[in-house]
């Protein structure tokens, strides 16, 4: 409780502060002030930014699918190859070369392969992103890892096969969920 | 010390640590991630991005929960004339404490509270997290034990006790009112959270009871290996730990191995390390990361200062890349647990009572 | 005192301007001459120095003709060889080689394959649209260069010596480059073109994808093979295959002064270790194609 004039003095300039950050508030300060503007633009920056990159993957890849789909697989993972000379280290170049080595049954590779794009971009298991692959991911695992497990007991010094069966169970952990 | 069953408190332990173990399966099941309906540091980091401390767009959200934690303890304390603003306790070692807290806890991923519920949804992973954790409360003790001291809380003069809780009056007013600079990510894990009023009042409920039983999972494992069976935290700790086990089972969230397990990696050596720092820690400063929360709301300002630490560490965890991931933990990560280690060995050293 | 200092310092000096390089009768490795015999000395110089220090033995690196690698194996020049999949089931059908390490090259890692490819806008849709066209091939030796297109056509109920206007095979070093050449300049309406070669031109940016389309594709095969001759110590050939296993892209050498990478300078991504049953698709390629070890006079 105020004591003395002080005391009085600095509880009339608190209730001074507090009232003037609510008119700040509710008088419409926020609309004119552009740092505000600029913090609304980012989310929806980033938004522009996400969707920007979808354009990209679509209109890069295409030719790609568009192989893949027609059955063409050797040549949709030479397509790949050239992406890379201008698109390198790209999560969807390794994402769909995990799926058309899938398709090719050489599930090592696929697995391998996928985990890098996952590694490179969670959206491809995340159930609620446009870029999900959830169900390849998935059937990669389910077919892969128990020949991967079987190859280890034939052969257990196969440090391929060893890395192989991490980023099988890395897969089967992302899939699983989990806070990252 | 002992306990009757007319203890009042015996039970209020009880149900805190029951509490928390359903209530830690069910927010999982309501939508938080998987083995994660409470995980502080998880939280933490989550926070730390909706405030902007760090850019991982899938790690964006102020966490109802952690809001309703503090807000729980300090209308408790408040009810029960428990507020006592207090502070002064080597306050930078533990601000660093809070940042250290988070490192360790995100090499493991997961807070102590996490680590038991990944435990009780049959993640075989966590096993050396426990390990850890039992161990670093061990050492913990013994340092006690040797005259390792950051000296005591005195009553403060001032308002400093009110600050975090004014602070996360704050938090849970930009939750409401969602202005543009706190930002919520749309995908990921942070794009998965229970119903905002259900995380809520679960993190009130919480928060109430924690503050009211003085629960805490490191505090549990202290008093276990000092007093065994005597102590109400060890039977509040087994209420958390058969509560959350019950849930997972009647849930079907569980799933017993060691691989495939959501947000858990197989680096076991720095599972152990990461929480070995994490429960060392939790006894040099007097509390696990939830338990500083709880304080913070009491107006414990060295907990707040813990508590702001925390916030640092979520948003260095995530820009610096020393957070585990399922991967594994990254180089950064495992330098970050090391040095967590050489500076609790520093302050200890220094911070001895050598009469003892 | 004074002297006995002296000579130690004499010593010192003497033996730090010594040759570093491990004493002992020289490794000699038959490297089988991809291309040609300067880029597979440029290619395998390092890996051979990396191989000379992990085994403490000199190592002498030897390129060879593919055609002569059987004849000088079995003379007993070489104690390991690196060669193709479908030398290395000679060399062990016939004289005992024992598997040490696949090389890992491209999207298939320790496997590849062989296919057909025409231009893109040739009007060859199927392999019997082959009959009467002009088809250039690789070195007979080559599994995924000449045995696995030849066997596909073979499968396919396409007789290459008969339905084919006529084959050729290009002489000279870089063999496999020259093929894909062959048909994008239109000296050829097919061409079997070993994927890895493929990918690496691609890669490279010498032709483009867009250019050929894959009329079929064999099996995917093992690749090139280090491989050990029998008798050879047992803890030699482990210590090889170590050496090889152990390979990072990290891992370097110093040669003439230069500090080089030994999988960059090899072209290679790394090396794993196969069974020897994984080479059984090429055995029965071999078999059906009438191809060495299995030829029938």
């Amino acid at each position: 409780m105020p004591r003395d004039r002080f005391d009085q003095l600095m509880t009339a300039s608190l209730v001074a502060v507090v009232i003037f950050v609510g008119i700040l508030l509710a008088g419409g300060e926020a609309g004119k002030d552009h740092h505000q503007s600029s913090a609304l633009d980012r989310q929806l920056e980033r938004e522009m930014l996400y969707q920007a990159r979808m354009a990209f993957i679509e209109r890069n890849y295409d030719p790609v699918m568009i192989l893949r789909d027609s059955g063409a697989l050797q040549e949709a993972l030479l397509k790949l190859t050239e992406l890379a000379r201008t698109l390198p280290d790209d999560a969807h170049n390794d994402l769909l070369s995990g799926d058309i080595l899938l398709r090719m049954s050489q599930f090592d590779r696929a697995l391998a392969k996928l985990a890098t794009a996952v590694r490179r971009n969670a959206d491809y298991v995340d159930a609620a992103s446009p870029l999900n692959q959830r169900p390849l991911i998935e059937s990669a695992v389910a077919q892969g890892l128990p020949l991967v497990r079987d190859r280890l007991r034939s052969q257990p010094d196969n440090r391929t096969m060893a890395q192989i069966l991490k980023d099988g169970y890395y897969l089967q952990s992302r899939l699983a969920g989990g806070c990252e | 010390m002992s306990f009757s069953l007319q203890d009042r408190h015996f039970w209020v332990v009880l149900v805190a640590g029951l509490s928390l173990g359903i209530l830690g399966v069910f927010l999982a099941v309501w939508g938080n991630p998987q083995n994660s309906g409470i995980c502080v540091s998880c939280f933490i980091e989550n926070s730390s991005g909706a405030l902007g401390l760090h850019d991982n767009e899938r790690m964006q959200y102020l966490r109802p929960e952690l809001i309703g934690f503090v807000l729980g303890s300090i209308v408790c304390a408040g009810v029960f004339r428990e507020f006592r603003s207090r502070g002064g306790s080597a306050p930078l070692a533990r601000l660093v404490s809070g940042i250290f807290l988070i490192v360790g806890s995100a090499v493991f991923i997961g807070c102590p509270i996490k680590l038991f519920l990944r435990l009780t949804a049959g993640d075989l992973t966590a096993v050396a997290g426990v390990f850890g954790l039992v161990a670093g409360v061990w050492i913990g003790l013994q340092g006690l034990a040797r005259g390792i001291d950051l000296g005591r809380s005195e009553e403060e003069r001032g308002a400093t006790g009110l600050l975090i809780p004014a602070g996360f009056v704050l938090l849970f007013v930009f939750l409401l009112a969602r202005p543009a600079f706190i930002i919520f990510s749309e995908r990921g894990s942070a794009a998965q959270h229970a119903p905002l009023m259900v995380s809520l009042v679960i993190g009130l409920l919480l928060g109430a009871l924690a503050q009211r039983s003085r629960f805490c999972i490191t505090g549990s494992v202290r008093d276990s290996l000092l007093m065994g069976s005597r102590s109400p935290l060890f039977w509040g700790f087994l209420a958390f730990f058969l509560g959350a086990l019950g849930t997972s089972l009647v849930t079907g969230r569980f799933s017993f191995g060691l691989y495939g397990q959501p947000g858990a990696h197989l680096e076991h050596l720095w599972s152990f390390l990461g929480m070995l720092l994490v429960g060392w820690l939790s006894v040099l400063i007097g509390g696990c990361p939830f338990r500083q929360l709880i304080k913070a709301g009491e107006g414990d300002a060295d907990a707040g200062l813990a508590v702001v630490g925390m916030l640092l560490g979520g948003g260095l965890v995530q820009s610096w890349d020393i957070a585990a991931t399922a991967a594994g933990v990254s180089i950064t990560g495992k330098i970050s647990v090391l040095a967590g280690l050489a500076f609790v060995l520093v302050v200890s050293l220094f911070s001895r009572d050598r009469t003892v | 005192m004074k002297s006995l200092i002296l000579t130690v310092l004499l010593l010192g000096v003497l033996l730090s301007g010594c040759d570093q390089t491990p004493a002992g009768q020289p490794i000699r490795i038959g490297y089988m001459n991809c291309n040609s015999e300067a880029e597979t000395r440029q290619r395998f110089r390092p890996l051979t120095a990396y191989l000379e220090q992990q085994l403490g033995r000199p190592c002498e690196a030897v390129p060879v003709d593919t055609q002569e690698l059987e004849s000088r194996f079995a003379a007993g020049e070489f104690t390991f060889t690196h060669g193709n999949s479908l030398l290395y089931i000679i060399l062990r059908e016939n004289h005992g080689l024992q598997l040490i390490a696949t090389e890992k090259r491209g999207q298939f890692g320790s496997r590849t394959a062989g296919a057909i490819i025409v231009r893109r806008d040739s009007p060859i849709q199927t392999l019997q649209d082959l009959k009467g066209k002009r088809m250039v091939f690789g070195p007979q030796l080559a599994p995924t260069g000449y045995l696995a297109q030849y066997d596909l056509m073979l499968q396919a109920g396409f007789d290459p010596e008969r339905e084919l206007e006529y084959y050729a095979i290009p002489h000279g070093a870089y063999k496999h480059e020259k093929v894909i050449y062959g048909v994008y300049f239109g000296d050829y309406d097919a061409a079997a073109a070993p994927i890895l070669d493929l990918e690496m031109m691609i890669r490279e940016g010498r032709v483009s994808a867009d250019d050929f389309r894959v009329l079929a594709q064999s099996e995917i095969i093992p690749y090139c093979t280090f491989g050990a001759a029998q008798g050879v110590d047992a803890e030699l050939v482990e210590k090889f295959r170590k050496a090889l296993l152990d390979l990072t892209p990290e891992t370097t050498v110093k040669i003439d002064g230069q500090t080089l990478k030994v999988l960059d300078a090899a072209w290679i991504d790394g090396f794993e270790t196969l069974l020897d049953q994984d080479y059984d698709p090429i055995r029965t390629m071999a078999k059906r194609v009438n191809m060495p070890p299995y030829q029938e006079f």
